[in-house]
């Protein structure tokens, strides 16, 4: 916020609007067209967040609400789309941050609710994801690789590192992929680095979340937390993608242990790069201690700490 | 497709994209652009266009999206999506023929801890490790009597409106969105199966459609408008009519069992009995509105006599039959 001094009016009214009407007062690219338009620089007005939300499993409606209070509390306008077909580099460009929460499938073929047994899913021929397909282009990977070495953000939320399945472009920059997760169950949330602006001020936490087990590709300094079952609940998961084949394809159970890799953060180019893991509901989203994290995790991304 | 000659190339590719990637086609951001004024004159002359708007806390946009982009795909049309309530203007609208309603008419800015992952994950607030810091929940209507308007004008100078399952709830909390959509929502049933009767066979929606069977929510409505419009019955084939709601039949505003803005019940429940009105379609100035109650799953979208009688609806809405 350091150029507060040139905030337009329309800023202004933006901000100043309600929590449920605000931060999110445009569709994703409408105001492309519109700042492109009418601004000389995007450097000299207030950043701008877009927020790539919802899937099967994900209500957009719960992310929103989420993220609403989230940038009203920073004070900062936020814009959402869930048309994932739409992202591009020209849908990035007025934008200083690309949030993005949604995992990598598709299923133009049917979508029985994600509750829905596996059974019923046979009136569809077939299970769950039989039928899904993966919707990001490597194009598409590339666009938001190039938007972050130009020197902006990428805030890469909850289940949003199964995106990395399925596009290198993507887990190149995103930087590692998730593995799995089991149900929902009470889990600790543990700070690993102390000293990165993102964990500053963050404790410890609890939360009753899916616990998403992530490989990480950089360097394990990176690394800012770790979440660990203090029930001694492990995790047996079979790596199956059907989608992908393979190695592992349909590989035997393996055990991935207590500890996850749930969030971190790196330098991308000139730009930066935050994952972290918990989400899969508002409350867990506005855990406090987390709430408070991702703040913190927007303030670095957009270089304003 | 009347005008078929004058179908762009664009409009052709967007017709026979793949169903995924598909419809869905020309982005919002072209909305008000100056670019999209020049498309649009030329979009009166060629393939009608379509916005839905869509979404609430119980109905995710991915099954919607889903849902609607097969019936537009066999249709041949291009279709854009919305879930940004607050963007719905007579602005947002200008450039479709056809807008299609498929949500409720509550936001939920202060949060939910039931519903809000998937459909029917309920968690109760009790076991939540921040309970202190979770504010109660409190719905609040989204919509504004100048949407309501806006939409009111769109069909009046010759457009058309689909208002889809939930979406009578809207009329609760906007007068001139009722006006429009010419009914309200009473309440629903949980999902259980039960039949949907054709009552007028002589209605070009109901074209080729037989009764059906389908499991999903019995929503239960009011229609305001001449009961000659009224094309569908649904009824609980098990006799089950426990289901009861403290909304005013009559009535304007209230509240019922479920949570709304309102406050407490204008009436004491009563049943709704086992047969529900589940769809209607009258002309409103220049323009037709189409009301069907299913769609609470994909599948329910999908039962081909209910899918068949989708495309009758916007075929006769788009004045293409």
């Amino acid at each position: 916020m350091g150029n507060a001094n040139k905030i337009s009016r329309r800023h202004l009214l933006r901000n100043a609007a309600a929590l449920a009407a605000a931060g999110a007062v445009e569709s994703g690219t409408l105001p492309a067209s519109q700042v492109s338009a009418s601004s000389s620089g995007k450097s000299n007005v207030r950043p701008r967040a877009l927020a790539l939300i919802g899937d099967r499993a994900h209500n957009s409606d719960a992310i929103r609400v989420s993220l609403d209070r989230l940038f009203k509390e920073l004070d900062l306008p936020i814009d959402y789309t869930t048309n994932y077909y739409d992202l591009s580099k020209s849908l990035l460009e007025p934008y200083q941050l690309f949030v993005c929460f949604r995992d990598n499938y598709i299923f133009p073929n049917g979508n029985l609710p994600a509750n829905r047994s596996q059974t019923a899913a046979g009136a569809f021929g077939g299970g769950a994801f039989a039928n899904a397909d993966y919707w990001i282009t490597e194009e598409q990977g590339q666009a938001v690789q190039e938007f972050v070495a130009a020197g902006n953000g990428l805030y890469s939320l909850h289940n949003n590192a199964f995106l990395s399945r399925s596009s290198k472009n993507y887990r190149e920059v995103q930087g590692g992929v998730a593995l799995s997760h089991p149900a929902l169950r009470p889990f600790k949330v543990r700070i690993v680095n102390k000293e990165h602006p993102v964990t500053k001020g963050v404790e410890d936490f609890m939360v009753t979340d899916e616990q998403h087990y992530n490989v990480y590709d950089k360097g394990p300094n990176n690394i800012l937390l770790h979440s660990e079952n203090l029930d001694g609940l492990t995790f047996e998961a079979v790596l199956r993608d059907p989608k992908e084949g393979g190695p592992g394809a349909s590989g035997p159970p393996q055990n991935l242990g207590t500890t996850s890799v749930s969030g971190w953060a790196h330098e991308y180019g000139r730009g930066r790069v935050v994952f972290t893991a918990i989400g899969h509901t508002i409350h867990a989203m506005w855990q406090p201690e987390h709430l408070k994290m991702q703040k913190n995790a927007i303030r670095w991304l957009l270089k304003m700490a | 497709m009347k005008n078929s000659k004058g179908i762009s190339r664009r409009r052709l590719l967007q017709g026979a994209a793949g169903i995924g990637a598909a419809t869905s086609s020309l982005p919002m951001g072209l909305v008000g652009s100056s670019a999209s004024r020049t498309q649009l004159q030329n979009s009166r002359s060629t393939v009608p266009r379509t916005l839905v708007l869509m979404c609430d806390r119980y109905h995710n946009q991915d099954y919607i999206r889903v849902s609607l982009d097969r019936l537009f795909k066999e249709l041949g049309l291009p279709v854009d999506y919305t879930t940004n309530y607050y963007d719905l203007s007579a602005q947002l609208l200008r450039p479709y023929q056809l807008f299609i309603a498929f949500r409720d008419e509550m936001i939920w800015p202060g949060g939910y801890s039931s519903g809000s992952a998937e459909e029917g994950a309920r968690q109760p607030q009790d076991g939540l490790e921040n309970p202190g810091e979770f504010p109660p929940e409190s719905p609040e209507h989204w919509m504004t009597e100048d949407q309501g308007q806006a939409v009111s004008d769109f069909v009046k100078v010759g457009n058309g409106f689909y208002s889809m399952h939930n979406n009578a709830l809207v009329s609760r909390s906007s007068k001139s969105f009722r006006d429009v959509q010419g009914g309200v929502d009473l309440g629903h049933a949980p999902v259980r199966p039960f039949m949907v009767r054709i009552v007028n066979k002589e209605h070009p929606i109901t074209s080729g459609v037989k009764d059906f069977m389908v499991t999903d929510e019995q929503h239960y409505t009011a229609y305001d408008k001449d009961p000659k419009n009224i094309l569908l019955h649904s009824d609980n084939l098990d006799g089950l009519m426990s289901y009861e709601t403290g909304y005013p039949q009559n009535g304007r505003g209230g509240a019922t069992a479920r949570n709304t803005p309102a406050g407490a019940p204008d009436s004491a429940p009563q049943s709704l009995g086992t047969t529900s009105i589940s769809a209607w379609a009258h002309e409103f100035g220049k323009g037709r509105v189409v009301f069907t109650a299913m769609g609470h799953t994909n599948d329910a979208m999908w039962q081909p006599e209910y899918f068949k009688l989708q495309k009758n609806s916007v075929r006769w809405l788009l004045k293409m039959a």
